[in-house]
């Protein structure tokens, strides 16, 4: 009996530690920035395997990221820059994918090609069109300038049609003789259980902004408008610069990351319990 | 769901609010380029990061405490690249006043429209009194009228581990062309004493400047002086025998495995190597001090730095190409902030900042005033190697610099590729040849496009 | 599709209804000046030489496209393309579909090791980029020393392009893992009960459960794999610059330093509208197969 159990337990365990092993393995590159991001500078540069913990922990690395370059000041530009952009990303991409699903009208077709084609176009080029633009509406050192080109993608349209496509017709068909209208549908039915892909949505976005380089360099001039990115670029230090410096900013940019993180999976799996009572 | 449509609707509101914010700080300061108190806003495209940029800023607020004509307000826009593309097409009103950028762009600021010829400046000013050195004057001039003026004076050559040198019995200082060097780094690979014996900064400008040193124009526009290159001259005797030597050279190092694989970081890789005895010597600028002397405050042992040979014996040792920086005045439609860029680099330029600078990076002084100042002989006197480069520089003449060309992002980059090629086994002449298809290409893409 | 299905979708009257059009019209109008309008710049520019300042100097014809095709280096930056997105795409699609079906039901505390195979995705391509820089060192790196091997990573033509796609799997698995991890999780646990009482193996359970009913999800996955790959390239920037030797040379890679290094902007151009159109047929291709192997409920 005790045996049985224990070989129960045992072989809910043994997978469930390897896959935290596997786990820790596959993030051991941010473990490793971490540690390395407490170590000075001289000792980064030396540093091999046998030498992984540091010798002489010191905080002036992050001292330096945080009271001289400031880099929470360009972490809070990229935080309104995601929160503005995927807020927007989210209206207008299900508006979008919305209508292309639960409509039938004339252009369809095409604006839906219109839509795939987005996705497909490289970025280097037109950014640069992009910037004069912004430039001539006098939109440079704004959010607004920084977010414009960024507000609907076509691949958070195409994400939000994969949902929506999975929602089962004869539910609209339901609900519009109960009365409901098509748009009445999408703000009952549709966007409640479209959550968890927004979720995932979201995630994506916040990944793509929080990456963003060019474009930010391009629109801002000015250092209170900066982004994490410019801020990283900045720490880079060319000949004089301390490598120190650059893993003690990644630590620094990727810790409010992570938790951001662990909050959005908690949504997302909230998100998603939501999405199976439609069963 | 009308909780759900307000919660979109307070989101909505609540950004648009956040980027109401963004655009009303804009509107009330892009009328007028002052100050509160009156104050000529400089603003400054300072190509500079971390510490390096630390120490410019500090400057630049000594500068505008110094005076109440001018206020010069740093911005970074990206390395050396991004900044020129952005400068490029940024619209004139958005244009700074001054930015910096390193000597191998000369050629490009000289002929991008945007730059207002530095010596205009200094003509007008009658306290104008640095005497820059000659190769600088070349460098960030034409036919001596400086089109930039120059901010550090940093020389390309080699960093090497005086440990191992001493071990292989070899005279850094003997290395005055690269047949020597090649025969060093042999001596050095068969003894074993160490694991590789030399190692190249990624950049192909290392190569032209050994062929600089040698006396051999690289282009055909006459060390520069003769407007824009239509080709480039690696395939054409004189220059093909040494160009080919030099590669052959690299390629027969590669193949014994005595080179530190190429495109290796100095950072994070070549100056860690050179502390732990594993490469014996780094091609590269001497502007790595601060890196070097953080290795070697670790690994101890001591290091030293020979600035460029020639390719061959043969060499005419003309003058050391300056590798550093510059500023640049832009022509942004306003000529008080554009005097006001040239005072603070006046201010910048004086001793007694440039001898805190080169304190701090290891440049070089960039004219006499700066050089016999006692200050910098305890400069000096603080490594063991710095008299001796300048000895160096000493004994060489002017006549040959790095020729501007308008596409460096091209011309230089495609060097590193045929090093790249010939020492993990291409054939040289054929990694020659697609150099020069490349950068003739460049050439004369761009001189049909831009009249 | 069944017609008769979708009754719904059918309007009863024939009547002119405004409401579409009106969800459409933001993305629309975003997508017309931000990516059609510089899109279509794109196409007239590809077709004439421009100056430094990437302005319209004189046509060109289809003298760009001549050039860039006839260049030596071409079919060299096409293979790093197709063998770099392939390394990425198939890299990336296996190894989140292997956590996403380890993960798939639930568990307690398996919200560990879901967070640690998503956390990638919070780390952005600059710190990644320095971390590996370090880890695949040739001599002292962490990944030599672990697996006993003395290769010079990033700077080895031979193994540039399979390190930077390794990198690049790294970054771009946890966003796939989540996309997926949805579509797993919406499986209705009593399929996979009855499953398993049937004494199916997780294998098979994984082939005739799981792939199915998620295929909307993996649908998405592949056509995000397919563009990300072939657009991947802070990587490349960051870590090798496209050397050694071009070994790590993409179209995209390309494109940028023709747009924004070069000043060659009508050649960035060309590029673009090349790797437009590889993601294009990738994209009718894969439209051809969605009908067939999708599952819509």
């Amino acid at each position: 009996m005790n045996s049985m159990r224990l070989k129960k337990r045992l072989s809910t365990l043994v997978p469930y530690i390897i896959k935290v092993l596997v786990g820790v393995l596959f993030t051991s590159p941010i473990l490793i920035c971490f540690l390395y991001s407490f170590k000075p500078n001289g000792e980064l540069l030396v540093s091999t395997l046998s030498t992984f913990l540091p010798k002489a922990p010191t905080l002036e690395n992050f001292w330096y990221v945080v009271a001289k370059v400031r880099m929470q000041k360009y972490l809070t530009n990229t935080f309104i820059q995601c929160f503005s952009i995927i807020v927007c990303q989210l209206v207008f991409c299900s508006m979008a994918a919305y209508a292309i699903v639960f409509y039938r009208f004339k252009g369809k077709k095409f604006l839906w090609i219109l839509i795939l084609m987005s996705v497909m176009i490289p970025g280097d080029v037109i950014v640069i069109s992009n910037y004069i633009q912004i430039q001539r509406w006098h939109l440079t050192n704004t959010h607004i300038g920084m977010a414009l080109p960024y507000l609907v993608g076509g691949m958070g349209i195409f994400l939000m049609r994969q949902f929506y496509l999975t929602i089962p017709k004869e539910l609209a068909e339901a609900a519009e003789i109960d009365g409901c209208s098509r748009l009445g549908f999408m703000w009952r039915f549709a966007v409640p259980l479209s959550i968890p892909s927004m979720a995932s949505l979201a995630i994506y976005e916040f990944i793509a902004i929080y990456n963003r380089y060019f474009w930010p360099l391009l629109v801002v001039d000015k250092d209170r408008m900066r982004t994490i990115q410019l801020g990283m670029a900045y720490l880079e230090g060319g000949e004089n610069g301390k490598v120190a410096y650059i893993l003690a900013g990644a630590s620094f940019c990727v810790i409010p990351a992570v938790i951001v993180f662990i909050f959005g999976q908690k949504f997302l799996v909230k998100g998603m319990t939501a999405g199976a009572v439609k069963g | 769901m009308k909780k759900l449509l307000m919660v979109f609707g307070v989101l909505l509101v609540a950004m648009c609010v956040l980027f109401a914010q963004g655009s009303g700080e804009k509107a009330a300061e892009s009328d007028s380029p002052k100050t509160e108190d009156g104050k000529i806003i400089v603003p400054y495209w300072r190509c500079y990061t971390g510490s390096s940029a630390e120490f410019v800023d500090g400057i630049i607020a000594e500068f505008n405490a110094s005076q109440d004509k001018y206020e010069v307000v740093p911005e970074y826009n990206g390395g050396y690249y991004d900044q020129f593309a952005k400068l490029m097409s940024t619209d004139r009103e958005n244009l700074p006043a001054m930015c910096n950028s390193s000597s191998e762009t000369v050629g490009s600021y000289l002929h991008s429209g945007l730059v207002k010829y530095a010596q205009d400046f200094i003509d007008a000013d009658k306290n104008w009194s640095y005497n820059f050195y000659g190769n600088l004057v070349a460098t960030y001039g034409v036919n001596g009228r400086l089109v930039g003026i120059p901010l550090g004076f940093s020389l390309s050559g080699f960093f090497y581990n005086a440990e191992i040198f001493e071990a292989a019995g070899i005279d850094p200082y003997s290395l005055t062309s690269f047949d020597r060097v090649y025969e060093a780094a042999l001596k050095i690979g068969d003894g074993g004493y160490a694991k590789y014996a030399i190692s190249e900064e990624h950049s192909g400008i290392w190569a032209n400047y050994c062929f600089h040193r040698e006396g051999l124009y690289t282009v055909d526009n006459n060390n520069g002086v003769d407007g824009l290159p239509t080709k480039v001259l690696y395939n054409e005797e004189p220059l093909k025998t040494v160009c080919y030597n030099y590669y052959k050279e690299w390629a027969d190092l590669g193949a014994k495995g005595y080179v530190y694989p190429v495109g290796a970081k100095v950072k994070t890789a070549l100056a860690p190597a050179l502390g732990a005895k594993e490469v014996a010597m780094i091609i590269t600028t001497n502007s790595y001090k601060s890196t070097m002397n953080d290795v070697f405050s670790q690994t101890g042992g001591t290091y030293g730095f020979v600035p460029m040979f020639s390719a061959t014996d043969n060499g005419k040792q003309t003058g050391f190409c300056s590798s550093g920086n510059g500023f640049f005045i832009i022509n942004n439609g306003h000529p008080d902030q554009q005097q006001g860029a040239y005072e603070f680099i006046k201010y910048f330029d004086s001793p007694s900042v440039q001898l805190r600078w080169m304190a701090k990076t290891g440049y070089l002084p960039m004219y006499d005033a700066v050089a016999q100042t006692p200050e910098y002989k305890e400069i000096l006197a603080s490594d063991n190697y710095t008299a001796r480069v300048l000895e160096e520089l000493g004994k060489s003449d002017y006549s040959a610099f790095y020729a501007f060309t308008a596409v460096n992002n091209i011309y230089s980059p495609a060097g590193a590729t045929c090093l790249e090629a010939v020492i993990n086994g291409a054939d040289v002449q054929a990694s020659i040849d697609q150099m020069c298809e490349t950068i003739n290409e460049a050439f004369k893409m761009y001189n049909l496009t831009n009249k | 599709m069944a017609k008769d299905r979708n009754p719904s979708l059918i309007p009863r009257k024939r009547k002119f209804e405004v409401a579409p059009y009106l969800l459409m019209l933001p993305a629309i109008t975003l997508f017309g000046v931000f990516t059609f309008y510089p899109f279509f710049k794109t196409i007239f520019l590809s077709l004439s030489y421009t100056n430094k300042y990437g302005e319209f100097v004189q046509w060109a014809g289809f003298d760009n496209y001549v050039r860039v095709f006839k260049s030596t280096l071409f079919p060299k930056i096409m293979g790093n393309t197709f063998r770099f997105a392939l390394m990425v795409g198939a890299g990336t699609l296996f190894f989140a579909m292997v956590f996403a079906l380890v993960s798939a039901s639930r568990e307690r505390g398996s919200r560990v090791y879901e967070v640690m195979f998503a956390i990638p995705m919070a780390v952005a391509s600059v710190p990644a980029s320095v971390i590996f820089e370090f880890m695949m060192k040739k001599d002292g790196g962490l990944l030599n020393s672990v697996l006993g091997t003395s290769i010079a990573w990033l700077q080895d033509p031979k193994w540039a392009l399979f390190a930077v796609a390794l990198v690049t799997v790294w970054l771009h698995i946890g966003s796939s893992f989540i996309f997926l991890l949805v579509g797993f999780r919406n499986v209705p646990q009593e399929l996979v009960e009855c499953a398993t009482l049937d004494g199916a193996g997780p294998v098979k359970k994984a082939l005739r459960i799981f792939i199915p009913i998620a295929s909307p999800q993996i649908f998405f996955v592949v056509f995000l794999n397919i563009n990300s790959s072939f657009k991947a390239f802070g990587q490349i920037k960051l870590l090798t610059a496209g050397g050694p030797n071009n070994a790590t040379k993409t179209i995209i890679y390309e494109m940028y330093e023709n747009a924004i290094k070069n000043s060659r902007y009508e050649t960035a151009c060309v590029d673009a509208l090349i790797l437009f159109a590889i993601l294009l047929i990738a994209n009718r291709i894969q439209n051809a197969l969605e009908g067939r192997l999708v599952f819509y409920k």
